[in-house]
């Protein structure tokens, strides 16, 4: 699944490791999500969203992929 | 602080497995040397000295215990208990039609080291995976 964290990251100058704290994971789990290697689980893509002030569906977009 | 901790935390972890390394080379040097290898301890102290170093690397997103690391761990279960499995058809039939001649001493340490190797390289290539 593609995301928008690296972008939305970027224009609210957060750090991964910021981020990371915020959350309450580790910084290879931002890095592994923002790649697109992990796919989080729904409390994590909303607590995503709500740290960027946005839908989950602006953060997370959905590919033809991910359908089948 | 929290960069201070894991880093500690890594540094701790190469230590104690160049210490195991070490040691392993020692007895895995004189058990050879005596025709014995693998005595049993031996191969404990290089399954000891792998997870160290696993562990080393594996230290610093461990120490979070988020969602990704759960993952890891519950994966690397699930695959490590094929793998083991199929550690112990191998060792069966190898014993069954005479193979291998090792005391069971042996056969339990040569599965105990298998087993704690494959769990922790299990881990490692599964947090490159995730």
């Amino acid at each position: 699944m593609e995301n928008r964290i690296k972008e939305l990251r970027k224009d609210q100058s957060i750090s991964q490791e910021k981020m990371a704290i915020k959350l309450n994971v580790s910084r290879q789990t931002i890095i592994s999500i923002e790649k697109g290697k992990y796919n989080p689980s729904l409390p994590l893509a909303m607590q995503i969203a709500r740290l960027f002030n946005r839908t989950v569906e602006e953060v997370f977009i959905l590919d033809e992929d991910d359908m089948e | 602080m929290i960069s201070l901790k894991k880093q500690y935390d890594r540094k701790l972890f190469v230590i104690f497995g160049i210490m195991f390394l070490l040691m392993s080379g020692l007895i895995s040097a004189a058990t050879i040397s005596t025709g014995v290898f693998p005595a049993g301890h031996d191969i404990m102290l290089i399954a000891m000295a792998v997870m160290c170093f696993c562990n080393a690397y594996l230290a610093p997103q461990f120490i979070q215990n988020d969602e990704r690391t759960k993952r890891i761990k519950e994966r690397s279960m699930f695959y490590s208990y094929f793998i083991i499995l199929g550690y112990m058809i191998i060792m069966l039939t190898f014993l069954q039609f005479h193979f291998l001649a090792i005391t069971a001493y042996q056969a339990v340490a040569i599965l105990a080291a298998l087993t704690i190797m494959t769990v922790f390289i299990t881990m490692v290539v599964l947090s490159k995976r995730y």
